[in-house]
């Protein structure tokens, strides 16, 4: 792996979120967000549980629109190469193509975090925490989501190489928001806990719920659930983006 | 850079394995209690401001669920949430209350719920005029002055069904379940709750549940007031003496010493855990003096005598003579 080649990619991932506005509809929802607190700030809170309820309502969206977020972006970034005809140019020069899927799901990965950091610091600071709320549980909540959207990233980057455009978002999505519940709901299934899972590192209710963090191992587990299936997401996809003729 | 196809197929076997195995063991959300569940909460939440403004919006699928058998109960017509806090107790009377209606829609003006205000307001308190008018035309309305009609609970089921697989620690959906259940099916009932206690074992109010569908079971049996109880009701009602003294063990650790006359204590304690806690140790006690003698039922009685020191039934436990 080279980091410069990495970094020039990653670089011009983030040029293009520039130039597509991605950001300026990720500053509307941020709008609309603190529209939303400021109002219900103006209507006041009746109750504790009530500003719980704003709490969980807005990590919930937050997690939710971070990971469609960077699900949207991984999952276009090769389909929109290969139709503009761009990936020729780019991969007529010294960079490997490993280096180049690694640019592009890193940086679909890293805006995910910067917005889930941007949005989920407004909320914990905006919205009034009325009840006891357990800081371990926030820690630990805060160091897995960075790794669930890595995953997300990874889902996207592989189903955009293995399915047409759309085809490949609309399953990619299904299975970051359907696996958890589907894993739920067939509980007697163990084969449904093979599938990733980017809701299982999601700890919102549990933060909410002022239950206290994970236990250590737990912890450690969960972190390892969210490397292993990025390494695996990102490494199958490498195999495929390496086969591929282009 | 080749990659051997066998090395990369057992590397990536291996990783989904080990995640796989990672997922069944690590679940985040398997705590029990918490204050998305917490009766109390729900009813606080219902009535602010906040949750008017985003309607059924609420923190779980199960609660929004909970909130569907609400409006499957009342014919469709969304009535402002009044049902969140109900025991199970008040939830039986109100069901009983309105039994007769079933399929015969009474305009009692003195039944009770009349004047529970409903999600599309009556004309006079409706600004869109003709779009108002349209909306109560094209959607289940009616006069929140009127008694409310209770549909037959046989719709709620796949609601509790669906709820319970979304969120197997919703307790609650499993108790309001398996009540509506036992009109149906008493034996269906009964797995249901057994399922619910599968997930959450130390669930005092599951325990306190099953006790009263064997209790119901025995009465099927045959007589339960009988000096001499036939073999079957008196296995059933063994069944649910041993469920009332788990529910009433189980409790015990579970109950805050704070609770006041009204029922209500720290952590989410309500009327809705303290009228249980009282059935399980009550019924623990009748049962014992019935089935094994009173003295095994006084040793009960002083058990929690600290914990319910006015509890009727305990108090004449302590005073009966063997």
């Amino acid at each position: 792996m080279n980091s410069l080649h990495v970094s020039a990619v990653a670089r011009g991932v983030f040029l293009e979120l520039l130039r597509r506005k991605d950001l300026a509809v990720a500053g509307l929802f941020v709008g609309l967000y603190l529209l939303f607190v400021a109002s219900a700030r103006f209507v006041g809170f009746d109750n504790p549980a009530t500003g719980t309820f704003l709490l969980n309502l807005s990590l919930t969206l937050i997690v939710g629109l971070c990971h469609l977020i960077t699900l949207t972006t991984a999952a276009r970034q090769f389909p929109d190469e290969f139709e503009r005809r761009t990936l020729y140019p780019l991969l007529a020069r010294p960079i490997r193509r490993g280096d180049l899927l690694l640019g592009k799901w890193g940086a679909s990965t890293a805006a995910g975090i910067l917005l889930f950091a941007a949005l989920s610091f407004l909320a914990l600071l905006l919205v009034p925490r009325l009840e006891s709320y357990d800081g371990g549980t926030l820690f630990q909540f805060l160091a897995l989501q960075p790794l669930a959207l890595a995953m997300t990233a990874a889902i996207g980057v592989l189903f955009s190489l293995v399915f047409p455009r759309l085809p490949g978002l609309f399953l990619a999505a299904a299975l970051v928001f359907g696996s958890g519940p589907l894993t739920r709901f067939a509980k007697g299934i163990p084969i449904f806990h093979l599938l990733p899972n980017p809701g299982r590192m999601n700890l919102t209710l549990r933060y909410t719920d002022g239950i206290q963090p994970l236990a250590g191992f737990d912890f450690l587990l969960l972190l390892a659930y969210g490397f292993i299936w990025t390494a695996v997401l990102t490494f199958a996809a490498s195999i495929l983006f390496q086969r591929r003729s282009i | 850079m080749k990659t051997c196809p066998i090395c990369a197929g057992t590397l990536l076997l291996g990783g989904v394995l080990a995640a796989g195995w990672i997922s069944s063991r690590v679940d985040p959300g398997a705590y029990a209690g918490g204050r998305a569940r917490d009766e109390e909460q729900l009813a606080r939440r219902n009535s602010s401001a906040l949750a008017t403004m985003l309607g059924e919006f609420r923190t779980g699928i199960s609660d929004i669920m909970f909130i569907k058998t609400e409006r499957y109960l009342h014919a469709g017509v969304g009535y402002v949430p009044h049902a969140s806090a109900m025991s199970l107790e008040e939830l039986s009377e109100e069901i009983d209350e309105h039994h007769r209606e079933l399929g015969l829609p009474d305009d009692d003006e003195d039944a009770d719920h009349a004047g529970t205000p409903t999600l599309i307001p009556p004309p006079h308190q409706d600004f869109r005029g003709f779009v108002g008018r349209l909306h109560r035309e094209v959607k289940p309305w009616r006069d929140p002055n009127k008694a409310h009609v209770h549909t037959e609970s046989n719709e709620l089921l796949p609601w509790f069904r669906v709820m319970t697989m979304s969120d197997p620690r919703y307790v609650r959906g499993y108790i309001a379940g398996g009540f509506f259940l036992e009109r149906v099916d008493p034996q269906l009932a009964l797995e249901f709750i057994e399922e619910g206690l599968l997930n959450n074992p130390d669930d005092f109010q599951l325990h306190v549940s099953r006790g009263f569908l064997r209790i119901s079971e025995a009465r099927r049996q045959g007589d339960t007031t009988a000096e001499d109880l036939e073999p079957a009701v008196r296995a059933a009602l063994e069944l649910a003496r041993a469920d009332f003294l788990r529910g009433a063990e189980l409790m015990a650790r579970v109950r805050p010493d704070d609770v006041d006359d009204e029922g209500f204590g720290s952590g989410g304690w309500g009327r809705y855990q303290e009228s249980d806690a009282m059935a399980a140790v009550g019924m623990s006690i009748s049962l014992t003096r019935n089935l094994v003698d009173p003295r095994a039922a006084r040793e009960i009685a002083r058990r929690f005598q600290g914990i319910f020191p006015d509890f009727p039934t305990l108090r004449n436990a302590l005073e009966m003579e063997d």
